[in-house]
């Protein structure tokens, strides 16, 4: 039997990401309430909509970009340029997503609910969520770079 | 590095063209030609003993050591 020359799990994961980012959109736009506006079309037209699209926006490209990295380890890459690739962008969305959550969002959101007339500072939502994520980010990226070492190392015995 | 490889010498000795060892064990000529100017890190098990197989012989015969008593103390980088 051929092997699929996309791995079960790659597509797993492109549809998880399809999925949520569906959902995502429209399960914002059909929850006016949430943002105590009525009509799900003039939910889509407030900027407060789309900046709290920001975080998930690159945790959906950061699962985009797993997908990616497990299609390249299947073929057998272990840690060459584009595994790395894939890891330092996987690593990378994570930590952008957990930086938008934690500072840009709330900043933002705040700025647009008093019409940019007041910023006092920058607004922080420092959740064990982000945090955490950002973290697990960093250590991706890391991990990449000792990989790609070790790599390397291992390309210089014949 | 206290240990040569002199695969040139048992290349000459059976008479076998680097090109044809290559293709045999399955490296490139880049590769072999690397293992042959001591440009490596090291060899894999697989293969020394490839070489050794179409070169008939043993892995004394294309390694040797220079003594150094310094190795005692080198660190792995």
């Amino acid at each position: 039997m051929p092997r699929p020359s996309v791995p079960f799990a790659a597509l797993l994961t492109r549809f998880m990401a399809l999925a949520l980012g569906l959902s995502l959109f429209f399960a914002n736009l059909g929850a006016p309430e949430l943002l105590h506006l009525e009509g799900g079309s003039k939910v889509m037209m407030t900027p407060v909509y789309w900046v709290s699209l920001l975080a998930p926006a690159f945790y959906l490209w950061a699962l985009w970009a797993a997908s990616e990295a497990i299609v390249r380890m299947d073929r057998g890459d272990a840690f060459g340029p584009a595994v790395v690739c894939g890891l330092k962008n996987i690593g990378g969305c994570l930590m952008l997503g957990a930086f938008a959550a934690a500072v840009v969002q709330p900043s933002l959101i705040y700025l647009f609910g008093n019409g940019f007339s007041e910023m006092r500072g920058v607004r922080m939502d420092l959740d064990v969520e982000n945090v955490t994520l950002a973290l697990v980010g960093l250590v991706l990226i890391l991990l990449a770079r000792q990989g790609q070492k070790l790599q390397s190392k291992l390309d210089q015995f014949v | 590095m206290p240990v040569r490889v002199t695969l040139d010498v048992m290349l000459a000795r059976r008479k076998l063209r680097a090109r044809d060892v290559a293709e045999k064990i399955g490296l490139s000529e880049t590769q072999l030609s690397l293992l042959r100017t001591g440009k490596v890190r090291g060899m894999r098990f697989d293969t020394l003993s490839k070489l050794c197989l179409v070169l008939e012989c043993t892995p004394g015969d294309i390694l040797e050591y220079d003594r150094d008593d310094a190795d005692l103390n080198s660190k792995d980088d």
